[in-house]
This record gives structure tokens, sequence and C-alpha cells, in this order.
């Protein structure tokens, strides 16, 4: 009986052995391992509680704060960077970096803040502001802490117009992102067109008729529906009405069908005219307009973008680079030009260490290092100084200039940071209808109206 | 006559092989493709349509792998391992005990019980993120690999768990009786008995859960916090920003060196593989 059993223990153990084998591990070393980081995780634990203690007890603390963004490497290793000065210089903080890639970031913070578990340190889009903050008191006033953060340095108005929210500091802008109609003026100049002619949409639509008259591998206009549905129809509407695309107050749409109609007409003539490559062809490049071969050898002449998207090689043509002026209507009540914060940052209403949370955002917003380090890794600073230190070294785009200047002479406040995707989505949807000849234009504006009020009257 | 039919026999399996090589040749193109596009610039990933790179450069390996510095991707794997090793082993552990239950036992409330487990099959995990991340919070378990060992070492995972009943039916119960009547208990029988019958069952549940658990990218990012603890998934993703441009050879180089693991492992374990999917739907 004894002997039997023995063998059936070893064969159990054998069995145990083989299975988790076969999992391609070793049960060994997992469990080890899950020891090890158990271990590791209580460790923190008595010392994260360590520190409350000595922090409580002598004021002098350590202090740890946790900081999340999203960006692309060089974001990364430039923020990495800073906070690497910040904690040389202040020894007893300790700042965790929760970086990433954007995929999934809001659905992220999003959870987190429901939870009350954000980080102390966030960074945050400004179309996202009002969904963050209609959770809760999700970030701090940073007028609070004006002692430890000098908001001086950026353009007052810049900061009245994106960085409040009920009356409240909500975030700093990291950069300014602006709108670029990035031209490769040897494109318009070969059909014989110079940048300085095109005024209106007439004069945008001839030229792109004659560009693609001269050679027929040529368009004029590099742009994706996704970017004309949305950003485009704001641009355009804007010109028209002067005013945002629904109202905040009465979340009514601030346009009548004909405006529509006017702006719809527009997008239809660039399909129509062969302004913009053919639907068809450009999809495959949708929101990624710079991959569209054409626009790496030489055949597309400009394109609408953010001025946050042009980075690394966007483009290749630094010679004959130009940012055209956005074309508009002989009436325009105002350019429509994309002008808004890059991204924001804000602390969060429940960090522990408000204070210093502020000072740190202090030295990464005005301080020489910092802005020396961080360059342009969130756009062009929005800071006079960082600007200037980002000018004098050579590390922005003259052409990125330009089109920030532009943008910061003509822009309004009127920037749709808050329309509801669904709007969004009908506007890219009727784009998309007119651009692949879905219909005729007087139709798809009666069904996008349709749909937009009846959106509207749901979301209420 | 004979050397005919041969012959027609021989021409027939050339061609079914061909048509395979072919079908095959199609799935794993996009995995080729992957690979040669490690060595390529991005100029060359948005324009060039031919497969092979214009030179074997291992820059995007190399740079790939150091990834923003802070931390590699010896780290990441590691994370990785640490945290899909014990998932996996504990998913087969605790699913074989729940489907032993529900397959052999008559208990009172089986029937109802075998329903509410399958109900929870249905519900769409989306709507579990939050509760499940309060719960998890309120547990201390955020920022660690607790919320997958946990769920996996309590049975949460009904898809596995119904596999392994519909396998174990299929197992005639004169085992388990000659079991019994030779003085085995019930945990010995399901060990030592019918542990071994079931083993191509075991094996697909450590193959679907360990490329679920290797693959998961909306989990870790909600639970995980620190870059220290990321695994593979998403340190993939790490520097893709909304549109700026990636260095797309590096994460290329990446993506291959983090799907070997997986394509060793599936060929290894694929004769069980097909064996446990074969087998579970039938009746003994």
């Amino acid at each position: 009986m004894n002997g039997r059993r023995l063998t059936a223990l070893g064969m159990a153990a054998l069995l145990a052995g083989m299975t988790v084998f076969a999992a391609g591990c070793e049960k060994g070393s997992g469990s080890e391992a899950e020891r090890a980081e158990l271990k590791e995780s209580s460790n923190e634990l008595v010392k994260s509680s360590g520190e409350t203690e000595a922090a409580d007890a002598e004021g002098q603390d350590d202090i740890t704060l946790r900081f999340m963004w999203w960006g692309s490497d060089a974001r990364h290793e430039a923020t990495l960077a800073v906070i690497e000065q910040y904690e040389q210089l202040h020894p007893n903080v300790k700042i965790e970096a929760e970086y990433g890639g954007y995929d999934g970031y809001f659905e992220k913070l999003t959870t987190q803040v429901s939870g009350g578990t954000a980080a102390d340190i966030v960074q945050f889009d400004a179309s996202m502001t009002r969904d963050l903050m209609a959770m809760g008191e999700v970030f701090a006033d940073l007028n609070d802490y004006s002692a430890q953060l000098d908001t001086s340095d950026f353009d007052q108005n810049f900061l009245k117009s994106f960085s409040y929210y009920d009356g409240r500091m909500v975030g700093l802008p990291t950069g300014v992102n602006a709108g670029i109609w990035l031209t490769d003026t040897s494109v318009l100049e070969a059909a014989g067109i110079k940048l300085e002619d095109i005024r209106t949409w007439d004069d945008f639509i001839s030229a792109g008729e004659t560009i693609h008259s001269k050679n027929e591998e040529q368009y004029l206009f590099n742009i994706d529906i996704t970017t004309l549905g949305k950003e485009g129809v704001y641009a355009l509407m804007a010109q028209i009405t002067g005013k945002e695309l629904i109202d905040q107050d009465t979340n009514k749409l601030n346009f009548a069908e004909e405006d529509l109609k006017k702006v719809f007409t527009v997008i239809n003539d660039f399909y129509d005219k062969n302004v913009a490559e053919p639907a068809a062809d450009s999809a495959p490049y949708d929101t990624q307009v710079n991959t569209n071969p054409k626009w790496i050898s030489h055949d597309l002449g400009c394109t609408y973008t953010a001025t946050s998207n042009v980075t690394g090689n966007y483009y290749d043509f630094q010679d004959s680079a130009a940012a055209m002026d956005i074309p508009q209507f002989a009436d325009a009540k105002e350019s429509g030009i994309l002008f808004r914060p890059a991204q924001l940052i804000g602390v969060a209403a429940n960090c522990r260490y408000p204070e210093e949370a502020a000072r740190f955002l202090d030295y990464f917003f005005n301080s020489d290092e910092a802005a020396a380090v961080l360059k342009d890794c969130r756009s062009i600073p929005a800071t006079a100084n960082g600007r200037k230190i980002c000018e004098d070294n050579g590390y922005l785009d003259p052409v990125l200039a330009e089109a920030v200047e532009k943008a910061q002479e003509s822009a309004t406040a009127n920037q749709n940071l808050s329309v509801p995707a669904e709007i969004i989505e009908i506007l890219q949807d009727a784009t998309e209808k007119i651009a692949y000849k879905q219909g005729s234009i007087d139709e798809i504006t009666e069904e996008a109206m349709g749909l937009m009020e009846e959106a509207l009257e749901r979301i209420g | 006559m004979k050397t005919v039919r041969e012959k027609k026999k021989k021409l027939g399996r050339i061609f079914a092989f061909l048509l395979v090589l072919a079908f095959g040749l199609c799935m794993v193109y996009p995995l080729i493709w992957m690979f040669f596009a490690a060595f390529k610039t991005n100029k060359e990933i948005y324009t060039g349509t031919g497969l092979l790179p214009e030179s074997f450069d291992p820059a995007g390996f190399i740079k790939g792998w150091i990834s923003t510095g802070q931390y590699n991707f010896a780290d990441y794997f590691i994370n990785t391992l640490i945290m899909v090793v014990p998932t996996v082993a504990l998913t087969v552990i605790s699913s074989t005990l729940v489907a032993y239950g529900f397959a052999r036992f008559r208990f009172r409330g089986h029937k109802v019980l075998f329903m509410l487990m399958m109900s929870t099959l249905m519900v769409p995990s989306s709507v579990l993120i939050i509760p499940r991340y309060l719960l998890y919070r309120d547990l201390h378990w955020l920022d660690s690999y607790m919320p997958f060992w946990a769920t996996a070492a309590l049975g949460c995972y009904p898809f596995f768990i119904y596999q392994e009943v519909q396998f174990l039916r299929g197992i005639p119960a004169e085992l388990d009786e000659a079991a019994k009547i030779d003085g085995c208990g019930s945990f010995r029988t399901l060990v030592l008995i019918l542990g071994p019958v079931l083993k191509p069952s075991l094996m697909s549940v450590c193959i679907f859960q360990t490329i679920w658990t290797w693959n998961d990218f909306m989990n870790p990012l909600i639970y995980i916090n620190s870059v220290s603890k990321y695994p593979l998934s998403l340190a993939l993703r790490l520097g893709l920003d909304v549109a700026s441009t990636a260095e797309w050879n590096q994460i290329m180089a990446m993506a291959f060196l983090s799907i070997i693991p997986l394509v060793v492992m599936f060929f290894c374990l694929q004769k069980y593989f097909v064996e446990g999917i074969a087998t579970s739907g039938l009746k003994g």
C-alpha cells in the first residue's frame, strides 16, 4: 500500500511537471518569479508607507510623483532626461514615468479617473478636457499653486482659451499646435502657379485643375477623408459662420443647411475637378497622408495637417517647402485655421503633493535646461522662452514656425474642441459619400443635417 | 495500366502538395514580410512593393531592442514570461478541476451553476473593465500581475472549462469506475487516470491561453502602470504617437522577435492541439 502510494505520488509529480513543461515553461522558475514579484511589491508597500511616515514626521520628505504621458520615442527620451535633471536637483523627489503609445491612452486614463488612481501629473488632450472634467474634479486648479508655478511666460490669451474649465486652470499647454498648409512649391511652379496667387477656394481649385491637366500623375491636394470631414469642415464652416459648429449653451447646430451645402460643394470640387487624388487611390493612406507614395515622389502639391504631426521625415522637400495661407471664401468671417494646444498637462485633484507637482511643472515649462532637452517633442513650445531657445538653437523647422505664426495672427478661440464624436462621424460619412459620388450634394447635405439634428437631440 | 494509375496518383499528390504550399505561403507571407521590413527604411516600406530589402542592416533590431533606453526588450520579454507562465499553469489547473467537477459529479444546483458559468461566457468584456478595475484597486493588485494570476487561479475562463467538460464527457465513465474499485479517490482518479487521457485537451488550453495572454493589450494597458512591468504587447506600441513618423523597422524587428516564442511553441505542440480540438466535440 505504501509503495503504491509512493508511486502514485511520484507519478502525480511527474504529470504535473509534464503538463507545465509542455506549457513551455518550468514551474519552478515561474513560481519563484511570482514569489519574487510578490515580495517586491510588498517591499514597495512597506517602502511607500515608510515614506509617508517620514513625510508626516519631518516635513522634509521623500516624495514620489507619477507622471503619465503618451508619445513617440523621441518624446519619451527627452521627457525622461528632464525628469532625471529634476531628480538630481531635488534628491528627495522621485518621479515615476508612466509612458506609452497613443493607442488606448484615453481608455486607460478614464478608467483610472473613475477609479481615483490617475497619475499625479497627467498629459491629456484639449478635446478631452470637457469629458474628463465631467467625471468630477479630476484636475487641480493650477492657480492655487501660483507660488510654485509661474505661468506668466505663456501667451495669456492662449491660456484663457484652452487652459480653463469652469473658471479653473486645469492644465497648461505643452506646445502650440497649428494648422499648416504644407506646400511643395516646386510642384506648383512646374505648373506655373505662384504660392501667393492662391487666396480663395476658387483659386485653390483652379490651381488644382491646372496641375492635374499639365501632369496626369500630379494633384494639388494630398488629403484624407478623415481629416477633410473633421478639420476641413471645421475650417470651411468657421469661415462661413464665424462660430463653433455647435453652440455650447443650447447644444444646437450653429449653421444652416445652405451653409453645409456650401462646405460640401467645395469638398465635392476637390474630388470632381481632380484637385485631390481620387478617394479610392488615397484611401490606404487615411490619416497618414505622408506615407502616400505620390507624396514621397513629389507628385502632390500640398497637405493640410497639424504642425504636431510634422515630425521626423514627414516630408523631404525642405528647399521648396512653404506654409501656404489657408484659402478662404471671398466673404470669410474668420480664417478657421486650427490653433490649439498640442496637449495639456495637469495635476490630478487627488495628488498628495500638489505643490511639489507644481514645482516640477515650473521646471518643466520654465527652465532653460528643460527647454533645451525637450526641444519640439511636444510641438512648438507654448512659452516665449521655450520657443526662443528652440529658435536660437535651430531646433525648429522654419516652415512650422511660420505656420504657427500665421495661425497665431488669424486664429480665433472657435476651435471646435468638444464636438460630439457622433457629429464628427456623420460629417466624415457625408464627406466619404461625396468623395465616392454616392449621391447628389443636395441629398447628402439634407441627410447629414437630419442625422446631426437627431443626434444632438438624443445627446441633449 | 497499373503504372499509369500510379503515375496519376503521384501527379495528384504533387498537385495537392503545390496547392497546400501555395495556401501556406499566402498565410505566412505577412510574417515573412514583417521579417524583411525590419531591414527596410520607412521610405522603402511606404513605396516599395518588393519583399527583399535593399540592404540587410541590423540597426532596426539593435535600436529596437534598446527601446527608450530606460528599459530594453530583455526586460519586456522577462515581464511577459512572468505574466504568462503562471497564468497558463494556473488556468490549466483551475479549469481542469472545475471541469472535472461539472463532468463527473452530480450535486445540488449542478445544472444552475453550469448555466451560470456558461452565461459568464456571454458577458462582453468591455462591460467588466471598470468593475474589475475597482475591485483590483481595493485589493491593491493594480500595477502587478495579480489580476492575471488570480483570474487564472480561480477558474475565470469558462471557455476552457467548457472545452474540458466536453472532452471529459467523451471519456468512458468505466475508467473512473475501474479506478474506484481499485481504491482510487476522486482526486487521484483525476490526476492518475484521467490526466493522461486529458493531455491533448490540456495542451490546447496551454496553447490558446499562452497566445491570448501573450498578445493581450487591453488588460495589461489598464492594470499595469510602471514601464518596468510592461509586457511585450505594451512595449511594442510604446513609441507609437498619434500620427508622427515611427521607426517602423524597429517596430517590425521587435514584433518579429516577440512572435518567435509563440511560433516555436505552436509547432512543438501542434499535434496535441489538433487532437484536443478534434476530440473534445465527440461523445464516447
